[in-house]
């Protein structure tokens, strides 16, 4: 199993409203946290929102890493309760080997983000 | 077979992923004032049949969430992100 990095992002924090009317540049992934709230990396402070009170972060408490489909799968089948997305590309978050993680499913891999200080554990739990 | 809450922004997750939130409610049976405020601060709920609680999603989108929960079934009757 590949080894988890550090995750350079940008939390961007604002109304539902000006999120889902955002035009995210294709070159950024954008995972819609919650209804108001997006993690996006690599950094992005300089996205334009309908929002004057939108709060840009920089976000460096995540790590990552990518794996194929198949390896992603059969790790995700033996410590994942809850049924992922079928349909590509998705977002998907929950626990995940006991660790809260964050989803990025692609067809043919898969991104993994979790909290920076369960990297250990979770490299642990991933062999 | 766990007990699982569907997240209104994440979908169905097991209830381990959840921090229990009670909204302390007094028996309308308790008159006395200072009464009701001990046992607002010390007793907890256990009502027999549906009741309003919060969770909070502490392994996903970190929300507070309402949830309405049958406790003699532990059928989940809805959730929502405000209330009832």
């Amino acid at each position: 199993m590949p080894a988890l990095n550090r995750l350079p992002a940008t939390r961007i924090v604002a109304t539902p409203s000006a999120l889902d009317a955002a035009a995210w540049p294709a070159n950024i992934l954008a995972l819609r946290i919650a209804s108001d709230e997006v993690l996006v990396t690599p950094p992005a402070p300089e996205i334009k929102l309908n929002d004057p009170h939108a709060i840009f972060e920089p976000d460096s408490g995540f790590a990552d890493v990518w794996l194929a489909a198949d390896e992603a799968l059969k790790f995700l089948e033996r410590e994942c309760e809850w049924e992922l997305p079928a349909e590509r590309p998705a977002f998907a978050q929950g626990m995940v080997a006991g660790i809260a993680a964050k989803l990025w499913l692609e067809s043919d891999r898969v991104l993994i983000i979790v909290p920076a200080p369960f990297v250990a554990d979770f490299e642990e739990r991933m062999t | 077979m766990s007990l699982h809450i569907p997240c209104p922004n994440c979908g169905s997750r097991p209830v381990e992923e959840f921090l229990y939130g009670e909204i302390s409610t007094v028996p309308d049976s308790i008159t006395d004032a200072d009464a009701r405020d001990v046992d607002r601060a010390f007793m907890h709920n256990n009502p027999e049949g549906a009741q309003i609680e919060r969770w909070f999603h502490v392994f996903g989108c970190r929300r507070w969430l309402t949830m309405r929960r049958d406790t003699r079934t532990d059928e989940v009757i809805g959730t929502s992100w405000r209330g009832y």
